[in-house]
């Protein structure tokens, strides 16, 4: 089990010998193109979390944002092997600072790019999974949009496997639910 | 609902799950053609205000607290300054006084006798004093300077010990007075230093 202190005892040596772990003390040494291999390990992360919380044509901008504010301050990441949930972190705050600023200066509509640019059933579809509760909608972006695995999610953002496979499942459910192709059981 | 499917893309694929994911797929993250401009060296500085603010806050107080010492410390010394030369007066005029009393006519009481309870018979006049003489004991200065006597007798050599105990006691309530002053001004700051470092916590956007 995750939460017990025998697991966790165990699972910070792995941690910190982690591949990921290898690639951020390179960083902190120094090595520029580490972190180009960070960015792209950790990029589509990013990119989905992002994604279900702002407009799509701000995402490309703050991803860069997150990224810069990433290396800045990799010196300050106390645990090597958890570089993956301290950058979602990051970009969720991101996420939530965008919003503050955009209801000070008032800018353009949130999705004027997007209608603009996008497929307007793959933008229908985004939408109703923003409609979702957090939790779900992160995780069934990365799944749905960024492609990747429940273990890969779970890998990345630093949560358990049996909370990524709860929050795809139930938020699937309620997607489905609102797309009105919910199966009878 | 394929639950494995949705869980790492192995078994049957689900239709609805496949249709949505190449909707959604248009969205993906592509890597852009211009790398990533960082800036020429990651910060180095690893301090976090967050982390060191208990550290902070024990050395703010700490700081206040020998600042506080220092100007109890430079307010007590004029203080115990201006209680010795008046000690040292006082002492002067009870010398003065005693020199009063020795070159004065002299009381029939002898000055070591201990105090008994028949002290009204030892105070008595003595059968071979003159008529002169015990007249002369029985004038007013007596009565001013009996009781003094008296007092002085009572208190024998601890007299000095006492008005310096009490001259102690005066400056202790004084430095008292100062201490709690020095460290209710110590404790407003440290409110405000609390405040501040609030403050600024609230402020820093991104953790």
């Amino acid at each position: 089990m995750a939460g017990t202190p025998s697991a966790s005892a165990a699972a910070q040596p792995a941690l910190e010998t982690s591949p990921d772990a290898r690639i951020v003390e390179a960083v902190r040494r120094g090595d520029r193109e580490a972190f180009g291999s960070l960015y792209d390990l950790y990029a589509p992360m990013v990119h989905g979390i992002l994604l279900a919380r702002v407009p799509w044509g701000e995402v490309d901008d703050l991803l860069q944002d997150v990224f810069l504010v990433a290396f800045k301050r990799i010196h300050t990441l106390r645990e090597a092997g958890a570089f993956g949930g301290w950058l979602a972190m990051i970009a969720r705050n991101r996420a939530v600072d965008f919003h503050r600023r955009k209801r000070e200066t008032e800018e353009l509509p949130e999705d004027l790019a997007q209608r603009s640019s996008v497929d307007p059933e793959a933008a229908e579809a985004l939408e109703l999974i923003r409609t979702l509760p957090e939790a779900y909608r992160e995780t069934l972006v990365l799944r749905l949009v960024e492609g990747m695995t429940g273990p890969e999610i779970a890998e990345r953002t630093g949560l358990t496997p049996a909370s990524v496979r709860v929050n795809l499942h139930r938020g699937m459910k309620l997607l489905r639910e609102k797309l009105g192709t919910e199966k009878e059981p | 609902m394929n639950e494995d499917y949705l869980w790492d893309k192995s078994g049957e694929a689900d239709p609805d799950i496949k249709q949505l994911e190449e909707r959604l797929g248009q969205l993906r993250f592509k890597r852009p053609a211009a790398p990533l401009p960082l800036p020429a060296e990651p910060s180095t500085r690893s301090f976090r205000l967050s982390t060191y603010t208990p550290a902070l806050a024990i050395a703010a107080s700490l700081l206040l607290l020998i600042l506080a010492g220092g100007l109890w410390m430079s307010l007590r010394r004029p203080a115990s300054t201006e209680g010795e030369k008046g000690l040292a007066t006082g002492k002067a005029s009870e010398e003065k006084q005693t020199q009063q009393i020795v070159s004065g006519p002299r009381p029939p009481l002898d000055p070591v006798k201990p105090i008994t309870g028949d002290m009204a018979q030892a105070e008595s006049v003595p059968a071979s004093a003159s008529p002169s003489s015990a007249a002369r004991v029985n004038r007013t200065p007596r009565r001013s300077t009996a009781p003094r006597q008296l007092m002085a007798r009572l208190d024998g050599p601890g007299t000095e010990s006492r008005t310096t105990n009490r001259a102690l006691a005066r400056e202790g309530e004084q430095a008292k007075a100062q201490l709690i002053m020095a460290l209710q001004i110590t404790s407003q700051k440290l409110n405000t230093v609390q405040k501040k470092v609030q403050t600024h916590q609230e402020r820093s956007p991104i953790s």
